[in-house]
């Protein structure tokens, strides 16, 4: 497998709701996440990839952050949709998971959120929170959440932070700025927490049709197909290169597309892995992600035979590779985004440096 | 002779990210990204374990402060630290505070639970309404709603929440129709080993109080004098036996803002030092926004005007929060200060919370003395720099309060829940 490191591809790992409820029980299960070599694992991915809820989970920005803890190698992208969720609130949740994961993190969008309950106002975007109506969920107001969601992560750029003993300034205020988003989302800005030791969180987006492959294009750093033969690859694919030009932030990157394939334990590894390769081999494809469905056995062995026999066999034939890199980005090979907000109105004004002390401090 | 009043106290830490005074950021056992550090987080939930303290506590607003001479306007988004934390710790409480005016119901519920699922038990939810306008420009409001109607909208809004965890442990679908919520549906987060999060309420208003003794099992208060606090704690308890609830079903936590030293003049030269490294307008900023007033159109060196007392206490006057009111109100009123005076005696005896500048046996005996007086079930302590004054706190305040037979050694209950009821007699 000399050429193996040219045409293997990236790893991810699909967990739903289930298994997140098993992995926290049990840290050291957790801890076998490491040893995968995948560049994320998606924490919470039935939230996002079908209609209708599974029978237990947890939210996916906690279970994301307590499980990094317990699987320092492993980096979890937050599965979450801009449902019963404000693009505030997820920003503000993703970016701190990024920070308590050493920039191991990020989120992926889609645009219903499967757990969300029936109600008046609760069907729309925001609704649910009966502060305004709210608008249709759908890729609009995904799209419109990524934007927003990316503007907030660059709002307070994390080398304002001078903390200077002398002057007593600790961060320049004057460069944190407002975003002023005014979309399907109204968001005025700045973030609570600073860009991250990555830049920023990856963002990510599900998209289940075609439509949304496109316009996943244009805001995302990365997006994940479900199974598709090679005609939905490829049309995925060209749907990416095309979207390249009209990216939002104007970067004129090409999304890494990811494509799902679809693992039913019990059915043979080696079949398994012998599709994957297929899957991995088409034309326009970065990464695979290894998606398991729930079987009849326990979650817990379900999980270790997609960690001991699914993985390694993907290895072994050269299907993937060992994700290498601190932060996820790295891992991706994703340079830091884009600069998304030149110009922008400061929120504080400039700090002055404060007057000589007449004491020295004795702590 | 003291009464011999049963029990334990309980004790929780505020943490206030890196500690309560705006120059914490500057202390020599920090780096500049210490807010942000997982390790840093780390060593809070540890040390914090180590004192056997009940809890460790966050306070919260969705929006930014200018954090020019302040990294604690820095602020992760509680419920994600604690989830952190929670894996690095085995019994300590994790209290985060969330908004009730600007959070979705369902997806704030899911949220607290999974938390408290997490951490086997530990996970307290802190309710407050937000009174800040920027937090509601960043969900799309022109301003936050009047005061009334936020307290209607987090009656509501807790009822509704209470729901869905049941729902966690039944599986039985949900059916809400309500003034501000229609819902229809379950939680599939599994229940924790308390079955859900303890609720805590922190605002000091009359429709406050009404929901911390209706619904909460902590009240995180804010109390200047004893006798004040006295009074509030009979309030709250009324409140709860009027829901038909045991007075010991809600604990009374009152802040403690805190400068220790191994003397006295040692404590008020820490606290001085830090208020000096702070920024020179921050005290009267502070009051300004505290009481809706301009305190720099103010003369420094004359006495409060009458009209401006009686604005602080004016409910319908705009301003900060009404209980921090009250006790400044209260404060201003005991000694008729000047301005300037009544700056600087903050320092020593605190600002909205009650102050505490001394040793660690004198603040035990501070602890001892309100406790026994029947003023509060604990304290929550609010350390002037994080780092150093937790230590402090483990290592010499818990020691004496364990030594007069009023703390735990070690801890006898897993949940956040289980320990504030040990603490009954």
């Amino acid at each position: 497998m000399g050429d193996s490191a040219l045409t293997s591809k990236h790893l991810a790992i699909g967990l739903a709701g289930d298994h997140l409820v098993a992995l926290a029980a049990d840290p050291a299960l957790a801890a076998r996440l490491d040893g995968t070599g995948a560049a994320f694992a998606v924490a919470g991915i039935d939230r996002i990839d079908g209609p209708a809820p599974g029978a237990a989970t947890l939210e996916p920005t906690v279970a994301a952050t307590f499980l990094a803890a317990h699987a320092p190698a492993t980096a979890f992208l937050a599965a979450a949709a801009p449902h019963r969720d404000h693009p505030y609130n997820l920003a503000r949740r993703v970016a701190s998971l990024d920070h308590l994961a050493r920039g191991r993190s990020g989120l992926i969008l889609g645009p219903r959120d499967s757990y969300a309950p029936e109600g008046e106002g609760g069907n729309r975007a925001w609704g649910g929170a009966g502060l305004t109506t709210g608008a249709p969920p759908g890729v609009t107001a995904t799209r419109d959440a990524a934007v927003a969601v990316q503007k907030l992560w660059q709002s307070w750029p994390r080398d304002s932070i001078v903390a200077d003993r002398d002057s007593r300034v600790f961060a320049r205020g004057d460069r944190i700025v407002h975003i002023d988003h005014q979309g399907v989302f109204g968001v005025a800005g700045p973030l609570t927490v600073p860009s991250t030791v990555q830049g920023a969180p990856v963002l990510a987006w599900y998209a289940a049709s075609e439509e949304e492959v496109g316009q996943a294009g244009e805001v995302a750093d990365l997006v994940v197909l479900p199974d598709a033969g090679p005609e939905g690859v490829a049309r995925a694919a060209a749907a990416l290169d095309a979207a390249a030009s009209s990216r939002f932030s104007r970067d004129g990157r090409r999304a890494l597309l990811f494509a799902q394939v679809t693992f039913a334990p019990g059915t043979g590894v080696a079949g398994f892995a012998a599709r994957a390769g297929d899957v991995a081999g088409l034309p326009g494809v970065d990464g695979v992600l290894l998606r398991p469905e729930r079987g009849t056995a326990s979650v817990v062995k379900e999980i270790g035979e997609v960690v001991e026999e699914v993985v390694p066999a993907l290895v072994a034939r050269g299907v993937v590779r060992r994700a290498e890199g601190a932060t996820l980005r790295e891992r991706l090979s994703l340079p830091e985004p884009a600069p998304l907000l030149v110009g922008a109105r400061p929120a504080f004004p400039a700090p002055v440096p404060q007057p000589p002390l007449s004491f020295a401090p004795s702590f | 002779m003291p009464n011999p009043r049963e029990g334990k106290v309980i004790l929780g830490v505020n943490v206030l990210v890196l500690g309560y005074l705006p120059a914490a950021w500057q202390s020599t056992r920090l780096h500049p990204h210490s807010f942000i550090d997982p390790g840093y987080w780390n060593q809070i939930g540890e040390v914090a374990e180590r004192a056997t303290l009940d809890a460790v506590f966050l306070a919260d607003g969705p929006a930014l402060g200018d954090p020019s001479y302040d990294a604690n306007a820095g602020r992760l988004e509680p419920v994600v630290n604690w989830s952190h934390v929670a894996a690095a710790t085995e019994r300590i409480g994790l209290i985060a505070t969330a908004s009730t005016t600007l959070n979705d119901p369902f997806d704030l519920a899911q949220r607290l639970l999974s938390l408290d699922h997490v951490s086997g038990g530990r996970a307290g939810w802190n309710i407050v309404t937000t009174r800040d306008g920027s937090a509601a420009r960043n969900f799309g409001l022109p301003d936050i709603p009047a005061r009334d109607d936020r307290y209607d909208r987090a009656a509501e809004f807790v009822d509704l929440i209470l729901a869905l965890w049941e729902s966690a442990e039944t599986g039985r679908e949900v059916h809400h129709r309500g003034r501000f919520f229609d819902l229809d549906g379950r939680l599939r987060v599994p229940p924790s080993r308390q079955g859900h999060p303890v609720l805590l309420q922190a605002g000091g208003s009359a429709k406050g109080r009404a929901l911390a003794g209706r619904r909460a099992e902590g009240v995180f208060a804010a109390e200047l004098t004893k006798q004040g606090a006295i009074e509030h704690y009979r309030e709250v308890k009324r409140h709860a036996i009027d829901a038909g609830r045991s007075p010991d079903s809600v604990k009374i936590l009152p802040g403690l803002l805190l400068s220790l030293g191994s003397t006295e003049e040692e404590a008020r030269r820490r606290s001085d030092e830090l208020h000096e490294l702070g920024p020179e307008s921050y005290s009267v900023q502070w009051l300004s926004q505290a009481i809706g007033y301009d305190v720099s159109r103010l003369d420094l060196d004359a006495r409060f005007p009458q009209d401006v007392l009686d604005a602080i206490i004016d409910p319908a006057h705009a301003g900060g929060s009404i209980g921090f009111r009250q006790s400044i109100y209260e404060q201003i009123r005991a000694t008729g200060p000047t301005v300037r005076e009544y700056l600087r005696q903050t320092r020593y005896t605190g600002s909205g919370h009650g102050g505490f500048v001394g040793t660690p046996e004198q603040l035990v005996d501070h602890i001892e003395d309100w406790w026994r007086s029947g003023a509060v079930d604990g304290f929550n302590l609010q350390p002037d720099v994080l780092v150093d004054g937790l230590e402090v706190i483990a290592d010499e305040v818990v020691p004496l309060l364990r030594k007069r037979g009023l703390f735990r050694h070690e801890y006898t209950t897993d949940t956040l829940r289980g320990h504030f009821q040990a603490a009954s007699a």
